[in-house]
């Protein structure tokens, strides 16, 4: 007999599958992506934004060690995944499971766990208007990314917040940068690839929708890439911290091009978000009690 | 409260856009790009206004700068740009006392991202500025901007202006009918950036009115994280940050 427990794994086992044969079809059919006159891929895709297609990371096909997914127990379904359902727990409840997770981030997730269960608000960085981490920041489906290119720098600049993301090109990283919400980013390209290496994140952060946590020892390194000439984006994390994974992982995800160049939008999450409207224990958005200057 | 003149103006302006030759700025050889910082910070636009004098506030102007200064001196109004950190607005952003970088992308914009409140300026190359009314459906915190080249001079006209900012740190008021035209170009041979800006606003000045703000070159300096009410960049090495900074915290015991 199978339990509960099993047939959701299994269905979330399918899932990964299908995801994973879908992305397999994406990479086949592939149409060459628009590139600048140096030959360096435009991943500004003519002005245009990048959208999170879901709010998960997806498995890397093959990989024996896989992303953090919703609990079996309370599933995640997303608006546009398999299997369709007429449920959605939010936030999404993480499965601490994983044996990615060692044992001190699996209890503080199940602790972030109960307290969304019990009614709580558990922080929610972005919807609170603070950075989401990297590449967590990624995964904000609503409010789309933009890359702006140039030879010294890759900027990325995330409609949530907003916030601004300098990745060096070329460059070697500091030793021992200070931990910042964002941390450091240095990058190059390899081929088609986009490449930003990341270390120096601050542990205030999580890597995922989970609260996946991670300590100031992350280093992720992401990849990039165009897809269908240029109307999709691929993103590929690889997460190495010991601290806080039992091994090294990696991540897949896609995004859609959004058609909005950055001058036809100005989202300002402190516009109407200072307000605890639905609970009084709310997280407060960033704010100063006295001004800079 | 848009006047005919005003869209005779706009209109005006948008033919010599349109007929101007639409390349982008990068193709060119034009470029402003780099990292640019001030010297000195002032909170009142008097500090920086072209000519001297008094800022031209008419009846309604002086009013409204009134409310709007007793509102911040006893805390009946908040300003939202220091405690929120949201965008300061035209005029009042160009007088940062943070670097901000010019980016030459992505293709047929240029990009201004100031450090200060992770501000973001998105400016439309070679396409003329909708119209203000159209503009005005959907108001944004800095305006929105188009550019253009005249010889090594980058014309910024902005418009479209929501009315949650002020032109400046005192109070000094602006309407939703505020339009901008900002002349841009690099001075002392690179060593510095100058932007002139031309403030039309007839809801509250008598007449367009001129502040001049200029920066030093600081291109390679890496810009850093912004979070609001987080420990950020040192400025202390700014003239007159110190002073404002005094003046903020006598406000801040009195309410």
């Amino acid at each position: 007999m199978f339990s509960m427990n099993s047939l959701l794994r299994l269905g979330g086992v399918l899932a990964g599958i299908a995801s994973s044969v879908a992305a397999g079809f994406a990479l086949a059919a592939d149409q060459p992506a628009p590139r600048f006159a140096n030959g360096t891929p435009d991943f500004s895709s003519h002005n245009m934004g990048w959208a999170s297609d879901g709010i998960e990371f997806l498995p890397m096909p093959g990989d024996k060690y896989v992303p953090v997914t919703s609990d079996p127990q309370h599933p995640y379904c997303g608006n546009r995944r398999l299997p369709k359902c007429n449920f959605q727990n939010l936030p999404p409840i993480g499965d601490t499971a994983n044996p990615i997770l060692q044992p001190w981030a699996a209890e503080q997730m199940r602790k972030t766990n109960a307290q969304i269960l019990g009614g709580k608000i558990a922080f929610e960085a972005m919807g609170r208007c603070w950075p989401g981490g990297i590449p967590g920041m990624m995964l904000f489906t609503a409010e789309p990314a933009f890359f702006l290119q140039t030879p010294e720098e890759v900027t990325i600049l995330y409609s949530r917040g907003p916030n601004v993301r300098h990745v060096f090109m070329n460059k070697p990283h500091s030793k021992n940068p200070k931990p910042t919400w964002l941390g450091e980013s240095v990058g190059h390209y390899e081929g088609d690839e986009l490449v930003i290496d990341t270390i120096g994140l601050s542990d205030k952060t999580f890597v995922d929708f989970y609260h996946t946590p991670h300590t100031e020892k992350l280093h992720v390194v992401e990849r990039y890439k165009l897809l269908d000439g240029g109307k999709r984006m691929q993103g590929i994390a690889e997460f190495d911290d010991p601290g806080t994974f039992t091994t090294r992982w990696r991540a897949l995800h896609y995004y859609i091009r959004r058609d909005t160049p950055i001058s036809e939008s100005e989202p300002i999450c402190a516009e109407n978000n200072s307000a605890n409207y639905f609970h009084e224990d709310e997280w407060p958005i960033p704010q100063s009690n006295a001004p800079d200057f | 409260m848009t006047r005919i003149s005003n869209l005779l103006a706009w209109a005006s302006i948008a033919g010599c856009l349109v007929s101007a030759a639409p390349l982008f700025a990068a193709e060119t050889g034009q470029s402003l790009a780099g990292v640019w910082w001030a010297t000195s910070y002032n909170p009142s636009m008097k500090a920086y206004l072209v000519g001297g004098g008094d800022i031209p506030l008419n009846d309604a102007g002086k009013k409204k700068y009134a409310e709007n200064q007793s509102g911040l001196t006893n805390g009946t109004i908040v300003d939202r740009a220091r405690k929120y950190c949201t965008p300061d607005g035209l005029p009042r952003s160009l007088a940062t006392p943070y670097p901000f970088q010019i980016i030459d992308a992505p293709p047929g914009q240029m990009t201004w991202l100031y450090e200060q409140n992770k501000m973001i300026r998105g400016i439309a190359m070679n396409k003329p500025l909708d119209p203000l009314e159209k503009l005005q459906i959907l108001p944004f915190w800095n305006g929105h901007s188009a550019g253009r080249w005249e010889g090594d001079t980058l014309v910024i006209q902005s418009g479209g202006f929501n009315e949650s900012t002020f032109a400046d740190a005192t109070g000094l008021p602006h309407s939703d009918e505020l339009q901008t035209t900002e002349r841009v170009r690099k001075i002392n041979g690179g060593k510095q950036l100058e932007d002139v800006i031309t403030i039309h606003d007839p809801v509250y000045y008598t007449r367009d009115w001129q502040a001049r703000f200029v920066y030093d070159n600081h291109t390679g300096m890496r810009m850093m994280e912004y979070i609001c009410g987080e420990q950020h960049r040192d400025i202390s090495g700014i003239k007159g940050i110190n002073e404002a900074r005094a003046a903020n915290a006598a406000r801040t015991r009195r309410q």
